[in-house]
C-alpha cells in the first residue's frame, strides 16, 4: 500500500517534469511515431525483394515487430530510468538514494518516466489489434498477448539492471546499458532467422526470444494455453534472478564520494 | 590552428577518460551487426553471395558513420540547460568551433577502437578486396558527410534555446534518417519514388551517398556527391549563424 502510494506521488512528480519542456514532448511523440510507421515501411521494402523470409510473411513478422515494441514500451513508460542508475552512481546520487527507507531499484526506476515511449505504446497497440485481424486471430488473443507484454516488458528492466551491475563494479564510469537497445532490436526478430547457438542463447542465457517469437510461436500459432502461464513465470524468474544479481553487487557498492 | 589542435586533445582526452564505455559500445555495435548479419542472411537467401557481402558491408559502413558522427545538439543542449554557454559564449572561440573540433577528437579515438574493428570485418566481408581509389573517394565524402551532419546537429541544437530539451527533436530527426539518409539499408532496396525523394534532401549526403560509392564507385557520382555535400555544408552554416545570432540574444540565464 505504501509503495502504490509512492508510485502514485512519483506518477504525479514525472508527468509534472514532462510539462515543463511540453513543446519537446509533442516533437517526441510524433518523432517517435513517424519512427515506428517507418519501421513497418521499412520492413515491407524488404517483402518486396522476398515474399517470405525463413517461412514468415509479412503479417507474421509484424506481429513479431509488435510484441517486441510493445513490451519494450511498457518498459520505457514505465522503467526507462533503470538504464541510469550508472549517472547516480558516478554523481554520487545513488548514496542519497540508499538512506532512504524505501527500495533502492524503485525508487531508481520511478524518479524519471520517459517523455517519448507512449507515442511508441500508441502504435504498438494499434499495430497488435491490426495485425492480429489481418491473421484473423481471435480478440482474446489480442487480449493475452497484452498481458503478457505486461510481463515480457520485466525482461527488458532485468537486462538493463544487469547492464548496471557493470555500473556498481566500476563507479559508473562504465556501464552496459546501451546493449537493452541492441537486445530490443535481436527481440523484434523471429528466432528462427538467428544460427542455432544464438537461438540457445536467446531462449536461456538473455531471454530475448521470450519477448515476441515464443509468444507468437505458442499462442498464436500453435494454441497451447499452459505457456499464458510460463511465459509470465518465466520472465519474472529471470527478473528475480537479476534482481538478486543486483543486491549483491549493492552490498558490495562504494560511494564516488562526490 | 594551435587551438584547434588544443580542442583535439581536449576530445581525446574525453574519449580516453570513458574507456570501458567505448570497449561496451563496441560490444553494442557488435551485436547489432549480428542482428544484421542474420536478417539479411534470410532475406538474401538464394541470391549471390556477392549481393549479401555488398550489403553487409553497406551497413557496417553506416554504422561506423553512426557511431563516429558528434551528437552535438545533445551538447548545446546540455550548455543552455546548465547556463554553462555563458562562459562559452566569453571565450575567445565561437561555440561552434569549440564543439566542431572537440568532437573530432572524440571521434577519432571512436575510430580508433569501433572503426578498425567495423573495417577490418567489412574488409574481410569484401576478401580485402577494394581499390584504392574507392578508399579515396569514401574518405572524402565520409569526412564531408562528417561535416554535413554535424552541421545539422548545430541547427538542430540551437532548437533547445526555446525549447530547453533536445530529446523530443531529436528523436524526430531520426525517424526521419532512419529511412531518407539510408543507413537502414542500401538504397537500391528502395522503391524509385522515395529514392528520388532522398537524392534531394541533405541526410542522404551524410550516410548512404557515402555508402553508395563504396558499393559502385564511379568519379562522376563522387564530384556529384561532393558538390551536393558542399552546397548543404555552406547552407546550414549560414542558416545556423542567422539562428544562433537571434537565438541567443533571447536567451537568459540564471546567475549561480
Amino acid at each position: 500500500m505504501r509503495y502504490l502510494k509512492l508510485l502514485a506521488t512519483y506518477l504525479k512528480i514525472n508527468l509534472k517534469a514532462i510539462a515543463i519542456y511540453d513543446l519537446d514532448f509533442y516533437f517526441a511523440l510524433a518523432g517517435m511515431i513517424i519512427q515506428n510507421v517507418l519501421n513497418i515501411v521499412a520492413l515491407r521494402f524488404i517483402f518486396n525483394i522476398v515474399p517470405r523470409i525463413k517461412g514468415y510473411s509479412f503479417a507474421q513478422l509484424l506481429l513479431t515487430y509488435a510484441l517486441a515494441t510493445l513490451a519494450f514500451a511498457i518498459f520505457r513508460c514505465f522503467f526507462i530510468n533503470a538504464l541510469n542508475i550508472s549517472d547516480y552512481i558516478h554523481d554520487g546520487r545513488l548514496d542519497t538514494i540508499l538512506i532512504k527507507p524505501v527500495n533502492p531499484l524503485f525508487q531508481l526506476v520511478n524518479e524519471r518516466v520517459d517523455e517519448d515511449a507512449w507515442g511508441d505504446l500508441i502504435v504498438a497497440l494499434l499495430l497488435l489489434i491490426i495485425v492480429d485481424m489481418q491473421l484473423h486471430n481471435p480478440w482474446y488473443i489480442t487480449a493475452m498477448f497484452i498481458f503478457i507484454s505486461l510481463f515480457t516488458s520485466l525482461i527488458f528492466l532485468g537486462l538493463a539492471v544487469l547492464g548496471n551491475i557493470v555500473a556498481l563494479l566500476s563507479n559508473g564510469l562504465a556501464n552496459l546499458v546501451e546493449t537493452t537497445f541492441d537486445f530490443f532490436d535481436m527481440s523484434k526478430y523471429p528466432l528462427a532467422i538467428y544460427s542455432s547457438t544464438l537461438r540457445l542463447i536467446m531462449t536461456f542465457i538473455f531471454p530475448i526470444g521470450w519477448v515476441a517469437s515464443i509468444p507468437q510461436e505458442k499462442i498464436a500459432v500453435e494454441h497451447e494455453w499452459i505457456w499464458l502461464l510460463l511465459i509470465p513465470a518465466a520472465c519474472v524468474f529471470f527478473f528475480i534472478l537479476i534482481y538478486q544479481l543486483w543486491r549483491v553487487f549493492l552490498q558490495k557498492y562504494q560511494s564516488t564520494g562526490s | 590552428m594551435k587551438y584547434r589542435l588544443m580542442l583535439i586533445k581536449v576530445g581525446i582526452k574525453k574519449g580516453l577518460a570513458s574507456k570501458y564505455a567505448l570497449i561496451f559500445w563496441l560490444f553494442s555495435t557488435l551485436i547489432s551487426l549480428t542482428v544484421q548479419y542474420f536478417l539479411w542472411q534470410a532475406v538474401l537467401t538464394g541470391k549471390p553471395t556477392s549481393e549479401f557481402q555488398q550489403t553487409i558491408s553497406y551497413l557496417i559502413l553506416m554504422q561506423l558513420l553512426t557511431v563516429l558522427f558528434p551528437k552535438t545538439s545533445y551538447e548545446v543542449n546540455d550548455k543552455i540547460r546548465s547556463g554553462n554557454i555563458a562562459l562559452d559564449l566569453l571565450k575567445p572561440v565561437a561555440i561552434a568551433t569549440q564543439l566542431l573540433w572537440e568532437s573530432i577528437g572524440y571521434s577519432i579515438v571512436k575510430f580508433a577502437l569501433i572503426g578498425t574493428v567495423d573495417l577490418l570485418i567489412c574488409l574481410w566481408l569484401l576478401n580485402f578486396k577494394i581499390a584504392l581509389s574507392t578508399i579515396l573517394m569514401v574518405l572524402v565524402t565520409g569526412i564531408l558527410a562528417y561535416l554535413l551532419y554535424f552541421e545539422l546537429e548545430l541547427l538542430l541544437g540551437t532548437f533547445s534555446f526555446y525549447t530547453y530539451s533536445i530529446w523530443g527533436i531529436s528523436t524526430f530527426k531520426e525517424a526521419i534518417l532512419l529511412v531518407l539518409a539510408g543507413n537502414m539499408f542500401p538504397a537500391n532496396f528502395y522503391p524509385a519514388v522515395i529514392k528520388r525523394v532522398a537524392s534531394f534532401l541533405p541526410f542522404q549526403y551524410s550516410f548512404g551517398a557515402v555508402g553508395m560509392l563504396a558499393q559502385k564507385p564511379s568519379w562522376a557520382l563522387f564530384v556529384q556527391v561532393v558538390l551536393i555535400q558542399l552546397f548543404y555544408i555552406i547552407l546550414f552554416n549560414v542558416l545556423f549563424k542567422i539562428l544562433f545570432k537571434r537565438s541567443v540574444v533571447s536567451t537568459v540565464i540564471q546567475g549561480g
